[in-house]
Order: C-alpha cells, then structure tokens, then sequence
C-alpha cells in the first residue's frame, strides 16, 4: 500500500490554448511514466475531435512515479480538466478529486476570461494553487507583468509563479518539485468505509462503464460488493487498477488514490458522474460526498434521426453521450415536421456542437438538429412556474401571467482599447454594464449582464470579431428575471413549421423573424410552386417572403468534356435531395432548421 | 457520301475530338481547359505532342466526325494551322469523313486561315459570336466588335464553307429580352446553317462565378431566362430551324453530327490537353495543363489524368438522361439492347411520376421531353441518375 504522504492529486487549470496539454505530456514524459516514443502528441486528449478543436473535453487521469530530489518516489496523480467555458461542472468535478492544482497561463497572452473563472473554481475547491508561466520560449513573453496581472486579477501570490515551456521542458522538473514540496498529500483513513467519487466514466464493449475514481476513505478491491449510493445500485467489482495511463490492475485502491474500477456494468443510465461509491454491505457504508450540484442543461435543441428507423439507435448513441458525460440530458419528443428524435439539453453551445460532431462521428448519425433554444419560464396565473424547453411546451396564452427568462453574468477580458466594441456588442443584445477591472494598464475585465439568449446567438463570434481575436469571454446564470417574450411561429406553404419556431423578446420578434425567413429563402430551393414563407405572432403575420418557383431547370451545354463532371454533379444532388424533410408539399433541407441559429445580426 | 447513312447507327464508329487549347483571352465565362500564352514555341510543342498521342490512341479506328475546339483552333498562324491539320489527316481521313467541324472566333480568324481549312478537309466551321451587343461582349471578355463577327462570317463563306454555325449567349446578366431578340435577328441575316443558343451558365472556376459568389454580379431573373428561351425556339422554328437538341438548331446544315453522337453514348478519342474519351461505359480525362500533357504524350505515356468506369446501370441511367435532351427523344429499347439488360422494369416508378408530372411522353419504346419537360430537363434527367446510383 503506498503511504497517503507520499501521493498528491493535483489538476491542471488553464485558459484554452495556453498549453495544458502539452504541459501534462511532459510531465508524463519526464517521470517516465510513458517513454517517448509510446506517446502521441497531446497524450491526454484522447478524442479525436479534442485533438482537432485543441480543446480538452473530457477529463481523464493519469497516475505517475516520480523520484523527487529529496530521493523519495512519490505518486503524482494528475486529473485533466476540461478548459472550456461550457465546462465548468466538470472542471469543478475534477478540481473536487485533487488537493491542488497548476494555474498555468501564457507568458504571452497574460490572464484571460477563463483563468479567472477557473481560478475561483480552485479556491472554491480549496485547493493550493500554483501559478506556472508558459510559452516562455516565445520572444514576446513578459513574465513579470503576466505575474503581476495573476496577483491583480485572482489575488494570490505570484512572485513564486515557475517560468516554463512546456514545448521545450524549460523548468518542467521545478513544476514537479513543486507538485510534491506545496501540495499537501490527501487526508482519509484507509481503515474507515470506503467513500470514493466518480468522476469520469468511459463504455467499453467488453467490460461495460469503466468508473474513474478518487477514494476518499477506505479501500476498495476485486470481488467486493459496491454499491453507488445516488443510483442506488449495486455491482461486484472484477477488477481495480491505475490509469498509466493505460488501465494496470493493482490489488486495491486506498484511501488518497485515484484510480479505475470494473465491475462489469452494462446499465448506462446506473452511472452518473459525482455519485458517490461505498460498500453495498450496510455495516461498511459511507455517506455520500457533499458539494456536487447536479449540472442543469440550459441550452436545449433537438435531434432527429434523419433516417425515421434509426430513432432506437439514435436513442442509444444519447446514451452512451450522457454516460462520460453527465451534463448532458435528453427525452423523446416529436416533431410534425421532423417525426420522433429527442429534446437534449447542453452546458452550452459548444458542448452542444461537440455532442453532435461525436454522435456523427463516433456513432455515426445522421441528424437533423433544431435551433437551440435557452431554457425560459413561465409564471402561470395559478403560481405556479413552468420550465420552458421547446416553444411546443408553452401553456396556453391565458394561464400565462409571466414570461422569466434567463439571464448571465458574462465577464470579458480584454484590452482596453477595445471596451467601447464591447459596450457596442453589449447594448446591442439588451445587456447591462456592470463594472470594469483593469488587469495592469492595457487589460481589463468588462463585467456585463446580458440574457442568456442573446449569449447564444454567436455572441462569441462576434466578440471575437469586433476585438480582432483578442476577447475571451466567459459567462454563468445568475438567474431568472421577467421578460416580455413572444413565440414567432414560422409558417412554410401555410404549414406551421414546429422545429423552426422559437421564442424571443418582444422587440426582437419582427426582425429576428424577417431574418430567418430570409435565411429559408436562401436554403429552401424551388419547387415546382410558389412557397410562401411567413413569421407570426398569434395569429398576426409580422413578416413573410416567397419562393419564386422553379420555372426553368436546364442544363444549357452538355458535351463529350462535361459528361462526366455534370453527371455526377446531377447525382450529387439528387444523393442531398434525399436528406429533405418534406413538411406539406415543401421539401425542406436539413440545414434550414439551423437558420434561426445564423440570424444573429450578419445585416 | 451521304453524312446521314455515315453516322446512323451507335455503337459502330469513333468519333475524334481535339483540343486546342490557347486563347487570346480567358472568358469570364468559359470553364474549359484553355490557357493564354505568348509564346509560340508552346504551340509547336503542342503540335508535336498531338501527333505523338494520335499515333498511340487513334489506331485506324473507324472515324464517325471529327471535331477540332478549343479553346481557339483558329488562333493558331496559318502555318500552325496547316500543321494542326496535317497531323490529324495522317492519322484520319479527313476527306473521306462525313463532318469535320473546327470552332472559329471572329478576332483570330482570317480569309487565308479559312481557306488553308478548307483545303486540307474541314467542312464545318462553328463561329463562337455570343452576342452583337458591345457592353454585352465587353462583359464576357471577348476579344472581338459585333461587326468584326460579321465580316468573319463573310470571309468563311467567302472560302468556301456551305456548313457554318454560329454559338450565341443569352440571359447574360443585365440583358434584356429585347435585346437577345435583336441578337437573334442579327444572326438569323447572316443566313447561318446551324446555331446553338446557349443560357449563359456560372461555372465553378470561372470569374463570373467568383463574382457571383461575391455578390459582384447577380443572375437574371429565371422567369427572363425562360422567355428568352421559349422565344429562342419559337423564333428559329420560324426561321426555318429544328431544334433537335436544347441548345442546339439545325437549319440547311442539318445538325452537328459529331454532339449527336456524345449524346446517343457513342465512343469518341479526345486528344489534347484535358480533353475526354469515351469507350463502351470508361470515360477518361487527359491532364489539363499543356506541359503535363505534352510531356505524357511525348514520352509515349497515357495521358489520362482521370478516368472512371459506369457500372451496367449507371450507364444506362446515363444514356437517358445524355438522349432525353434530344428532340427525337431516347430510345428505351435500343438502350436495352444495346446494354444487354432489362430497364423498362427498373424505370418504371421514376416513368410514372414524370408521366403525372406531364414532363415526359412515352409511347412503349422512345422517351420523350414534353414543352414543360424540356424546361425541366435537369430535373428529368437528374431522376433517372438517380435510379443509376442507387444499389
């Protein structure tokens, strides 16, 4: 049994981009926990559409072996975040399984949106910090100031910050010293119940949900009964071992260990990230771990099968999302237009667009996605409060007494000659001003109000935009407040188009509403009839647009050169007319219920 | 010899293209393989490797047509020119064949060119004129005036030529109908044997396509385009002309043999840079730049670039949408007996929702476009592709 004083469980935390990843490679490099060659570029972000995007989704775990100078081995368990602002349960998650954690920031880029948020995450958790300087390698670094902007903006002491680069393993070996001299090992009592928490879960086809833990007190080993106390099931453990980060059985896990558990669970729906595991036997029972807020989905939209057969397996892909995934959520719904698929719920807009890109290329969908929708409420004449998913579920007009919808705290970090852009962008989507921090004499953090709505209408994109690359931006719900919201009812051919209405605030309905049959017009192609387009509040037309019909569809040359090329040109197209959705008489393509999404204010 | 017993049935004969492939000027236009070049070397290297690539495709097969495009034949210098026809007769009896077309354009061709032409066995020539309007030619970059067309015209006639056709462009942004019908009008008074009326389309690659991307220029209205269609044919019947084909009139001259036989599915040689060859359901394209091309040839190497092979049905589901095109219509059961498989069977569903939709017309054997079909050809033919692609 290794000695809970020689472990420490630390996390990494950083702003996306800053260099985590690569950071955790060489660390995992230099305790020789992998040699060189056995490892992949960015060994911790194991999906492929992580590596991709350069973005860390899911955390993962990888334990090592390090002989410190004091010429003592040490056991050094690092827990990947994730480093996105979708994200936040899961760093919490993460953060709650270790004693400290690595504040890396760019020597370059200094403290952005996300460090800041990440950084209270920490404190919340109440972990030691360590504030690493990255990138020193690059000619623009300026250390001091980064420092200074740490000590400014996140209050804790930054003269000690190591100086590295994690590209060229400048000073890597201090980050190591430091992990075992600052870190305080992990408390717990290896003879007390076992209380472990879950805190990533993989599906495997041969050994079922793979649990990645941190023990908290007790032991755990093969053949014991464990039950997991928020599902309230229970299973036999086969197997026990360490992420090296391949899995490595060992005997048992203790108390202050992180480690993986196999205990042959076929059921997806039993494993929920943050459950608590403890002994099935009531005598050997722990408590539950306190402090894990079930995540709540607050961007919502839904997915077809594009094929109406594959709902089933539609059905199990979700599942297999939600299993290492536990923010993510999902039911049956129908759609007129679109048939059976499922209303699921995201962190964000981002978590939703990698939730998609992993069930068309992990799982292989085909999917017809809605526009996302941020979840209101309504206040209806008897008091009670309806949550708002979809427009469908919307009570009928006379119950409704108030519409609530959510608004964010939404902090901006950028420099300061760009504040007048971001009041722009701010006004623009009904915000408020909140306060302004400056981070040295060029940065600041804006802090802003603004309805969550307006966040998912590309805000992000055109933060981006409007400070040339150099907003980072990160946001939370506050909460609730009331709002005037209208639902705008999208009708094609005289047909209500379900999956294409949405609610918005009053003063937006007309122009958000003219917009997205602009974008129909674009990507609804012509028929052999003139389709009429129109928006409407109850029953009032606010807005409508035509499709001209199809009056001429003739290729005028077509010769020995072209054959080939205009051919397959033809056959391309008719393989696309085969995703449409035909609602009434109107094929509509698939990418048309994603219009709403792109009317942000382009025009 | 008569032209019309020579090229009548399918699937006997080979018809042979070449591609010349130099411009004065890249058409906004124009997506074919072609290329601006000063020097004249080029053209010589050019002419070297065609004969190179005759000698190794050709083999004495029997010819069918011969077509010789481009780009613009008649930019080469008389001498070239000579030359360019010279090679091809070794290898082909230019004399002997029933239609060797050349393309021409007003600005490179000249009375010495047109008779050098004539002479060594072109009996066709196709002026590309695309318009009489200046501010229309200016916009799609042509190199000549309304009135230099006309006086080309003359010329060809005046060496001798009973067959010439001339390419016109309509529904080119901005042009109103008025003026394609004075277009018309214009062309017709020269007394041309053929003419083919093309609807100005935005090819990938091309600068007009760039520019419709961004938003630089718009496409006129599909309802213009239509009128200026329908009055295209209603106008040339008058005159005289049957349109057997979309695109495509057949006054004195009858109509272009060599076009009749890419679309009836027939076996064509292309020779030059870029150019396609058919045989028996393989199509291949040469590699597009000169230099690439040339050198293949000269080293006695295939030239193809790409090349891909039909599968039984998609060639059938091809051979319908290349026949319906044509005014005579598709003749289902040739195509079955042709191919050797049984299609009535697997195109009936797609037949019964075009009879509903009163696109086609069939009477147990030819398939036919009615009027509102023919507008709709793409579609009709795109559903009939459909069935080929489909396992």
């Amino acid at each position: 049994m290794t000695d809970t004083r020689l472990i420490r469980n630390f996390s990494i935390i950083a702003h996306v981009d800053h260099g985590k990843s690569t950071l955790a490679d060489r660390l995992v490099e230099l305790t020789g926990t992998l040699q060189k060659r056995q490892m992949k570029e960015q060994l911790l972000d194991d999906m492929e559409l992580e590596r991709e995007r350069g973005i860390t989704i899911k955390a993962r775990a990888v334990a090592m072996n390090y002989l410190a100078k004091d010429g003592i081995t040490y056991q050094l368990n690092l827990i990947d975040t994730p480093g996105h602002v979708d994200f936040n349960y899961e760093v919490l998650k993460s953060l709650q399984a270790c004693e400290g954690a690595l504040l890396l920031v760019d020597a370059s880029q200094g403290v952005e949106a996300q460090t800041v948020v990440n950084a209270h995450l920490a404190e919340q958790a109440k972990l030691t910090v360590l504030p690493v300087l990255n990138k020193m390698d690059l000619p623009h670094a300026r250390p001091e100031q980064v420092a200074q902007e740490i000590e400014d903006a996140i209050c804790i002491p930054a003269e000690d910050a190591i100086p590295v680069s994690a590209k060229t393993g400048l000073n890597v070996d201090l980050v190591l010293e430091a992990i075992v001299a600052k870190i305080p090992a992990p408390t717990g009592d290896p003879q007390a119940n076992l209380q472990a928490m879950i805190f990533d879960a993989v599906y495997n086809d041969y050994r079922g949900v793979v649990l990645f833990c941190r023990v908290f007190q007790g032991t755990v080993k093969k053949t014991e009964m464990i039950r997991m106390m928020g599902t309230m099931t229970h299973y036999e453990v086969m197997e026990v071992g360490k992420l090296k980060p391949d899995m490595q059985p060992v005997d048992l896990l203790h108390a202050g260990e992180v480690g993986y558990i196999v205990a042959n669970i076929k059921k997806l729906q039993d494993v929920v990230i943050g459950d608590t595991v403890t002994h099935e036997d009531e005598k050997r029972r722990n408590v539950a771990l306190p402090g894990f807020r079930q995540p709540k989905p607050m961007v919502f939209c839904g997915f077809y099968p594009t094929v109406p057969s594959e709902f089933e397996n539609l059905r199990k892909s979700l599942e297999k999302m939600r299993l290492n995934d536990s923010s993510f959520t999902f039911e049956p719904e129908t759609s007129d237009a679109l048939g059976f698929g499922f209303r699921c719920g995201f962190l964000g807009l981002l978590h939703m667009e990698v939730i998609q890109q992993r069930l068309e290329r992990e799982e292989d969908m085909d999917l017809v996605q809605t526009a996302p929708t941020v979840r209101y409420r309504v206040k209806q004449t008897n008091g009670e409060i309806k949550e708002i998913r979809s427009p469908s579920e919307l009570p009928d007009g006379s119950v409704i007494e108030e519409y609530q919808e959510p608004i964010t705290h939404v902090n901006v970090v950028v420099p300061a000659i760009y504040i007048g852009a971001v009041m722009k962008i701010c006004t623009d989507r009904r915000g408020q001003y909140v306060k302004t921090d400056y981070y040295g004499k060029e940065r600041v953090m804006i802090g802003l109000r603004i309805p969550f709505a307006e966040i998912i209408f590309d805000f992000h994109d055109h933060l981006k935009s409007a400070t040339r690359g150099y907003g980072t931006m990160d946001y939370e719900v506050e909460g609730f407040e009331a709002s005037n919201l209208v639902k705008v009812r999208i009708l094609i051919a005289g047909d209500e188009v379900d999956a294409l209405s949405f609610l918005c605030h009053k003063d937006q309905s007309e122009s958000r509403g003219r917009k997205i049959l602009k974008q129909l017009r674009k990507e609804i192609p012509r028929h052999q009839f003139e389709v009429a387009l129109q928006a409407a509040i109850g029953g009032k037309i606010v807005a409508r647009e035509s499709i001209a019909p199809m009056r001429k569809d003739v290729t005028a040359k077509c010769y020995g050169g072209d054959i080939s090329r205009k051919r397959k040109l033809l056959e391309k197209q008719k393989e696309g007319k085969k995703r449409m959705r035909q609602v009434g008489s109107v094929e509509i393509p698939q990418k048309a219920f994603l219009s709403v999404l792109r009317t942000g204010d382009e025009d | 010899m008569n032209p019309s017993s020579a090229v009548k049935s399918v699937g006997s004969g080979t018809s042979l293209y070449v591609h010349v492939p130099f411009c004065v000027v890249k058409c906004g236009y124009c997506d074919f393989n072609s290329y601006v070049v000063e020097d004249r070397s080029v053209h010589d290297r050019f002419l070297d490797a065609l004969d190179a690539e005759l000698r190794a495709t050709w083999r004495g097969r029997e010819v069918v047509s011969v077509f010789l495009g481009g780009g613009t034949p008649s930019l080469l210098d008389p001498d070239r020119l000579r030359r360019l026809l010279e090679i091809v007769g070794r290898h082909v009896p230019l004399r002997e064949c029933a239609e060797v077309s050349m393309e021409a354009n007003p600005e490179s061709i000249t009375l010495e060119k047109a008779i050098i032409a004539r002479e060594l066995g072109v009996s066709r020539m196709s002026m590309g004129v695309q318009s009489f309007h200046a501010h229309h030619l200016k916009f799609l970059d042509r190199a000549h005036s309304a009135e230099r067309a006309e006086q080309a015209f003359a010329q060809l006639r005046e060496a001798g030529f009973a067959n010439l056709s001339i390419d016109l462009m309509f529904g080119i942004p901005h042009e109103t109908c008025e003026e394609w019908r004075s277009d018309l009008e214009r062309a017709l008074a020269l007394g041309p044997d053929h003419l083919s009326c093309y609807n100005l389309t935005f090819e990938p690659g091309t600068r007009l396509y760039r520019d419709l991307q961004r938003d630089v220029v718009s496409p006129n209205e599909q309802e213009e385009d239509r009128t200026m269609f329908l009055h295209t044919r209603e106008r040339l019947a008058q005159a005289g002309f049957t349109a057997y084909e979309v695109s495509n009139f057949a006054g004195r001259g009858g109509p272009c043999h060599h076009n009749d036989h890419y679309w009836l599915q027939g076996d064509y040689v292309g020779v030059g840079p870029g150019a396609s060859s058919h045989r028996a359901g393989v199509r291949c394209t040469n590699l597009k730049p000169v230099e690439a091309w040339a050198n293949a040839a000269l080293a006695g190497l295939p030239c193809a670039g790409s090349a891909e092979t039909l599968r039984p049905l998609q060639r059938a589901a091809e051979a319908v949408w290349l026949g319906i095109r044509r005014t005579s219509g598709v003749d289902l059961v040739a195509i079955e007996q042709r191919l050797g498989m049984p299609l009535l069977g697997l195109f009936e569903p797609i037949l019964a929702s075009q009879l509903e939709a009163g696109w086609v017309a069939f009477d147990g054997r030819t398939l036919r476009l009615t009027p509102d079909g023919l507008l709709m050809a793409d579609r009709v033919g795109g559903d009939f592709l459909a069935v080929g692609v489909a396992r």
